[in-house]
């Protein structure tokens, strides 16, 4: 995977499981991570499509539970067992999601880069309330 | 890692005539059933751990090419033997489609170089024509020749675009409605055909000025997700949401569609193949269907495992190539009586 040099430093300050406030870097790194997963995810609310459901407000959200999507039997058996996604569920899910919900759709298989993952889920946790 | 897998692969059902749909979303009352495959015609091979198979193409010397996505390689699998050799195509690649071209090369749509990619058959140089620094992520998905040698391609994030090899000149374009160019197609006569999966419709792209003129599919988000061309330049698409099979002529504008046997298929890939064959992958049922248009009928070939997940499909002469994305194996479907 590519690496985004800039931001194993701020990711290794916030540390894994902090609360306090990400780096306004590792926030910035996950904005430009997050292109990747435009393709098939948007942001804004009620707003999913075809190939994968929004990611407004992902954090803390329920797994597969957007209404109106078709999840894969994969995603709805990890809603069964984890039904929130909590940080550290999307950082297992973003660093091996073929372990997470084996027989998931998704056409990605993973962010090796923990500073990578962490940034992402920096990035959407962050409030974007005035995002269009 | 480079060994022949077992072959045989018993699928069921039983044989029936599938009834044609009207295109409309409405569901059939009772889904149609498929027939049996035979085993016999079923070889499976496993290709190095890890590689994640996207898509596959045949090379001219009859081995197989293949994209290892989570690798960054190509992948040569030889039929005859089961070996694989693998070309390495730079860090932080992610190659998603392969065809051949006309040059006999193999021409490559890399995601994760941004680029697209030429291997050469002949002594494995690699080379990469990225796209423009306005274009970055474009998460590239799927390539297709024209007529005059130029390939044209897709990129997921809401683009498509087309590159000259003798000249290298690469022009890109938006797609009118965003997010979600994703299969692309080439007709007998060279047009260019491609779908987008978030915006659920059909595109002809104007050879000569690259402008889209989109074409909507009847039914609502049904998530086209793949083209292709039968022989008499008709092109057919895999309805990821939906589920269905559909046809459009661009002759008379007349859209058809098909429900694939099964409940609430997730129908993926699209192939049509030398005899007018239409195959698709589906997902839910974890089967890859053959349909004739002639009879309305189906048959099915089970995943060499579950969740085999087969993501496209081609093939050559007398031979469909299935790659198994979720288990790291390539099927070959014998359709002629050769051995």
């Amino acid at each position: 995977m590519r690496a985004l040099a800039p931001l194993a430093l701020a990711a290794a300050a916030a540390g894994a499981g902090c609360a306090a406030a990400p780096a306004a870097e590792s926030v910035a790194a996950g904005g430009r991570l997050y292109a990747r997963c435009h393709a098939c995810h948007a942001l804004e609310p009620g707003r999913s499509t075809p190939a994968g459901p929004t990611l407004h407000r992902i954090v803390g959200r329920a797994v597969a539970a957007e209404p109106g999507f078709a999840y894969s039997p994969a995603l709805r058996a990890l809603a069964a067992a984890q039904p929130r996604w909590t940080p550290a569920l999307l950082d297992a899910f973003l660093a091996d999601p073929d372990a997470v919900a084996p027989g998931h759709y998704m056409g990605f298989h993973g962010l090796d880069d923990p500073a990578e993952r962490r940034a992402l889920i920096d990035w959407l946790r962050a409030d974007r309330s005035g995002a269009p | 890692m480079t060994r022949l897998a077992a072959l045989a692969f018993l699928a069921f059902g039983l044989a029936a005539p599938a009834c044609a749909q009207p295109a409309d979303p409405a569901q059939p009352a009772e889904p149609p059933s498929a027939a049996a495959a035979t085993a016999a015609n079923v070889r499976v091979f496993e290709v190095p751990e890890g590689s994640r198979p996207h898509d596959v193409a045949p090379a001219p010397d009859g081995k197989i090419w293949y994209t290892g996505q989570r690798r960054g390689t190509l992948g040569i699998l030889d039929p005859e033997t089961g070996a694989v050799r693998e070309v390495a195509l730079g860090e932080g690649s992610a190659p998603h489609g392969v065809i051949q071209g006309p040059d006999g090369a193999a021409w490559i749509t890399d995601s994760g170089l941004n680029a697209i990619v030429r291997v050469d058959p002949a002594t494995d140089a690699v080379r990469v024509w990225r796209l423009p620094d306005e274009f970055p992520d474009s998460n590239l998905n799927t390539a297709a020749f024209d007529g005059r040698g130029r390939i044209w391609f897709t990129g997921q994030a809401g683009v498509y675009g087309r590159l000259d090899p003798a000249t290298g000149a690469m022009q890109v374009w938006r797609d009118p409605d965003g997010r979600g160019p994703y299969g692309i197609a080439a007709t007998p006569s060279g047009d260019i055909y491609y779908v987008s999966l978030a915006g659920s419709h059909l595109a002809r792209v104007d050879l000569d000025t690259g402008a889209a003129t989109i074409i909507e599919p009847p039914t609502e988000r049904q998530g086209a997700r793949r083209v292709w061309a039968d022989s008499r330049g008709r092109l057919w698409v895999s309805e990821w949401n939906s589920g269905q099979l559909s046809r459009y002529d661009p002759e008379t504008g007349e859209w058809r569609a098909w429900m694939p046997p099964g409940a609430a298929p997730r129908t993926y890939a699209v192939y049509v193949d030398d005899r007018d064959i239409v195959w698709i992958s589906d997902f839910a049922g974890n089967a890859t269907l053959a349909f004739d248009p002639a009879t309305e009928r189906w048959t099915r070939y089970a995943g060499s495992g579950e969740n085999a997940q087969v993501r496209q499909i081609l093939g050559a002469p007398g031979r469909i190539y299935l790659p198994e994305s979720g288990l790291d194996r390539i099927m070959v479907v014998r359709t002629d009586d050769t051995p």
